[in-house]
C-alpha cells in the first residue's frame, strides 16, 4: 500500500467515525449542529473514500476488487454512496447514519487487516461480470445497513430506550415501514448479485451453481429476507418482530461475505489474489 | 357416493395448506436450515473420501446426527429433494391463487399481484432449470498436454464423468487437441494459462479456438471451460537392465501451483520399484544444498526424482535440469522436454437456459412488485402497490 492510499484510507475511516459520533451526539443531545457536522463528515468521508478507490485503481491498473482489501474498500464506497444518497435525498433520514456507519466501518476494518500489497489481478476476476456482481452486492449491503439501522432504532425505542434517538425520523410504525422498504431495495439488488454471479460462474467454472459455501450463504441471506417479506406481507409481522428480522438479516449478510470464508474452505476466497 | 361439493370440502384444508403462508415459511425455513448444515459440513464430492472419513472420526457426535439425515451429501439428499418438491408445489399453488386474484384486482393491487405472479413464475423456472440441469447434464473433466489429441466421445479419456439420471445419450464426438498453452501475466506475474485448442467435429475441418479462464469455448451441445493447468515433463526412465520403462509426458497433477510453483505426482509404471515421486521445480536453484524453486515461472526447470520408503520418507533422490538425466536407485531418469497440461471441463447442460430465463422473469417480477415501494421510501410517499394490496 502506497502512502497516498494509506492517508486516504485513514482519512476515510476517521471521517466515517466522526460522522457516526456526531450523528449519535446530535440525537442524544438534540443539537442540530452535531447532525450538520455528521452530514459534513460523512460527505467528506465519501469524497476521501472515492479518492482511495481511485488511487488504488490507478496504482494497481485494475478495478480495485481483486483482494480482500480492495473489495472492502470499494464495497464500503458503494454502500456509502447508497447511505449518503438516501440521507441527501431525504434529510429527515439522516439519523439512520448512526446504525448504518458501524457496519461500514467494520467492513473497512476487515479490509485493512487483510493483505494490502498490490498484486496481479487473478485471471478469474478478468470478467465483465465482476463489476456487476460486486457493485450489486454492495448496493444491497448499503440498503441492508439502512434497513438494519431503521429496525434497530425502532427496536431500541419500542424496548423503552431512554435516549431520544428518533430526532426527526418518521413517527411510529413508519420507521419500521422504512426498514421494510430498504429491505425491498436490498432484496432486488441481492437478486441481481446472485444472478450475475451465476452467469459469471458458468463462464468461469462451467456451471452456474456449485453449492460452494459462499454461494449457499448468499442464498441463505436471500432466503432470510424472503422470509422477512413473506412474514411481513402475509403473516402480519409488523413492528418489533419485523424490525428484529431486518436487524437479524444483516448478520446473515455479514456471515455470507465476511464469515463463511474463515469457517470453511471455499472457492470464494476474497483474500487470495 | 359423495357429491362433488362434499369432496371439495374434504380437500379444502389441504388446498389451503398448499398455498398458505405458513407452508411457505415452514418450507423456506427448513430449506434454509438444510443449506446452513450443508455449507458447514464437508460434502462428499467436494472433499476427498479420506478427508471426509478423517472429519467423521474427529467429530463422532455431529456425524451420528448428520449421517442418517444425509447431510454429508446435503444438496442431493432425500430431505433436500423433498423440500425442493414442497417448495415447487407451494409456489405452483401460490401462483395459481395469485392468477385468480389478479383477474379481480384493479389499479395498484393488480400491479402488485401481477408482479408477484411474474416473480413466482421466474422462481418456478429457476427450479425447473435446476431439475433439467441435475437430470440431463453431462459433466466431465479431461486433461491434455500440449500436442495431445483427445476424443471427447470416449468415456475412458475423462478424469471423472457424471451424467444426470436421464442423460443417457452419447458424448459429443469432437476430437480435441491442445495445440499450445501460454501463460497469461499481469504485471509480469503469471496468473493463468491460455490454451489454443484444435477442435474437430466428426467429418468437419479442424478449427482453432482459444480457451482461457473466463473464456469458455462453446460448441454445439457442449461448453468447454478452463479448469486447471500445470506442467508435464517429458520423462524417460531406463531400468538397470536397459529396458525403457517410461517415455512420455507425465502430467504432474497431485500438487500444482502455489506462490513458488510446486508440482509433483507419483510415477507408476511396470518395473519401477516401490513409490517414485516426481517433483518439478520451475525455477530451480540450489539453496543451502537443497533444491528449491524461487518462482512459479519456468525459467530454469528441473525435476527431482525421489524413491519413497514405506513410511513415506525419501530413501534416495536425484535432480536433473532440462535436457539432462540423473541416476537414482540404479534407474536412469532423463528430463527431455517440458510442456503444459490443461484441464478442461466438458459440460452439456441445457438447463442453464431455463435458469437464465428464470433470472430474467424473476427480476422483472421483483421490479414490478417492489420497486415502487422502495423508491417511495426515500421520497416519503406511499405507493399504491403497497404490501397491503398483496
Amino acid at each position: 500500500m502506497r502512502p497516498i492510499e494509506a492517508w486516504l484510507f485513514w482519512i476515510t475511516t476517521g471521517l466515517y467515525v466522526v460522522a457516526f459520533a456526531a450523528t449519535l451526539l446530535g440525537m442524544v443531545f438534540q443539537r442540530p449542529v452535531w447532525r450538520s457536522v455528521g452530514l459534513a463528515a460523512v460527505t467528506a468521508g465519501l469524497a476521501a473514500n472515492t479518492g482511495a478507490v481511485a488511487a488504488r485503481w490507478v496504482l494497481s491498473g485494475h478495478l480495485p476488487v481483486g483482494d480482500g482489501y480492495e473489495l472492502n474498500l470499494s464495497g464500503s464506497w458503494v454502500a456509502m454512496v447508497v447511505v449518503v444518497g438516501v440521507v441527501l435525498l431525504a434529510p429527515r433520514l439522516r439519523p439512520l447514519m448512526v446504525g448504518a456507519m458501524p457496519p461500514v466501518i467494520l467492513a473497512l476494518g476487515i479490509g485493512i487487516t487483510s493483505p494490502t500489497a498490490i498484486g496481479p489481478l487473478s485471471a478469474a476476476y478478468d470478467s465483465g461480470w465482476l463489476a456487476v456482481h460486486v457493485v450489486f452486492a454492495f448496493l444491497s449491503f448499503g440498503c441492508f445497513v439502512l434497513a438494519f439501522s431503521a429496525g434497530a432504532i425502532y427496536l431500541s425505542e419500542s424496548w423503552g430506550a431512554t435516549v431520544r434517538v428518533r430526532a426527526g425520523l418518521p413517527e411510529g410504525d413508519a420507521l419500521e415501514d422504512l426498514s421494510y422498504r430498504m429491505v425491498v431495495a436490498g432484496f432486488i439488488f441481492e437478486a441481481v448479485m446472485i444472478a450475475s454471479g451465476a452467469i459469471w460462474a458458468n463462464d468461469l467454472w462451467g456451471s452456474y451453481w456449485s453449492w460452494d459455501p459462499v454461494e449457499v450463504w448468499s442464498l441463505i441471506s436471500f432466503l432470510v429476507y424472503a422470509l422477512y417479506l413473506h412474514l411481513r406481507t402475509f403473516a402480519g409481522w409488523r413492528g418489533r418482530r419485523s424490525a428484529a428480522v431486518a436487524v437479524l438479516g444483516l448478520v446473515f449478510v455479514f456471515l455470507s461475505f465476511w464469515g463463511v470464508q474463515w469457517l470453511v474452505p471455499t472457492v470464494h476466497d476474497f483474500n487470495q489474489f | 357416493m359423495e357429491s362433488s361439493p362434499e369432496i371439495m370440502r374434504l380437500f379444502a384444508p389441504l388446498v389451503r395448506a398448499l398455498y398458505s403462508t405458513r407452508t411457505t415459511v415452514a418450507v423456506v425455513a427448513a430449506f434454509t436450515l438444510l443449506c446452513v448444515a450443508g455449507s458447514m459440513l464437508p460434502q462428499a464430492g467436494t472433499v476427498g473420501d479420506s478427508a471426509l472419513d478423517l472429519w467423521r472420526s474427529d467429530h463422532p457426535i455431529v456425524t451420528a446426527v448428520a449421517e442418517p439425515l444425509g447431510l454429508f451429501e446435503a444438496f442431493s439428499s432425500i430431505p433436500f429433494m423433498v423440500l425442493l418438491a414442497a417448495l415447487a408445489v407451494n409456489m405452483v399453488a401460490c401462483t395459481t391463487r395469485r392468477t385468480i386474484l389478479a383477474r379481480k384486482a384493479r389499479g395498484g393491487a393488480a400491479a402488485a399481484l401481477g408482479g408477484s405472479l411474474v416473480l413466482h413464475v421466474g422462481l418456478l423456472a429457476l427450479l425447473a432449470g435446476g431439475v433439467v440441469t441435475a437430470g440431463s447434464s453431462i459433466d466431465g473433466r479431461i486433461v491434455a498436454t500440449e500436442g495431445q489429441v483427445i476424443d471427447l466421445s470416449r468415456e475412458e479419456q475423462y478424469l471423472d464423468l457424471r451424467r444426470g439420471v436421464w442423460a443417457d445419450g452419447a458424448l459429443p464426438g469432437y476430437a480435441l487437441g491442445v495445440e499450445s498453452s501460454r501463460p497469461v501475466s499481469d504485471g509480469g506475474v503469471s496468473t493463468a494459462v491460455e490454451s489454443v485448442l484444435a477442435v474437430a467435429e466428426p467429418g468437419a475441418e479442424t478449427v482453432s479456438r482459444s480457451l482461457g479462464v473466463n473464456r469458455p469455448v462453446r460448441l454445439e451441445g457442449v461448453v468447454l471451460t478452463h479448469a486447471d493447468w500445470g506442467f508435464s515433463p517429458l520423462l524417460t526412465v531406463v531400468s538397470p537392465a536397459g529396458e525403457v520403462l517410461v517415455d512420455a509426458y507425465v502430467a504432474l497433477m497431485s500438487v500444482h501451483g502455489g506462490d513458488a510453483g510446486a508440482y509433483e505426482d507419483v510415477v507408476e509404471a511396470p518395473g519401477l520399484p516401490g513409490t517414485v515421486r516426481l517433483r518439478l521445480l520451475p525455477d530451480f536453484r540450489l539453496h543451502d544444498g537443497a533444491a528449491v524453486s524461487v518462482s512459479p515461472e519456468a525459467r530454469n526447470p528441473a525435476i527431482v526424482v525421489e524413491f519413497l520408503g514405506e513410511d513415506g520418507s525419501v530413501v534416495e533422490s536425484g535432480t536433473a535440469v532440462l535436457g539432462s538425466e540423473v541416476a537414482v536407485g540404479g534407474y536412469n531418469f532423463a528430463f527431455g522436454d517440458l510442456r503444459r497440461w490443461t484441464a478442461v471441463r466438458v459440460r452439456a447442460d441445457s438447463g442453464r437456459f431455463v435458469v437464465y430465463a428464470g433470472f430474467v422473469i424473476g427480476l422483472l417480477g421483483l421490479l414490478i412488485r417492489y420497486a415502487p415501494a422502495s423508491w417511495t421510501a426515500v421520497r416519503g410517499r406511499r405507493s399504491p402497490s403497497d404490501e397491503e394490496n398483496a
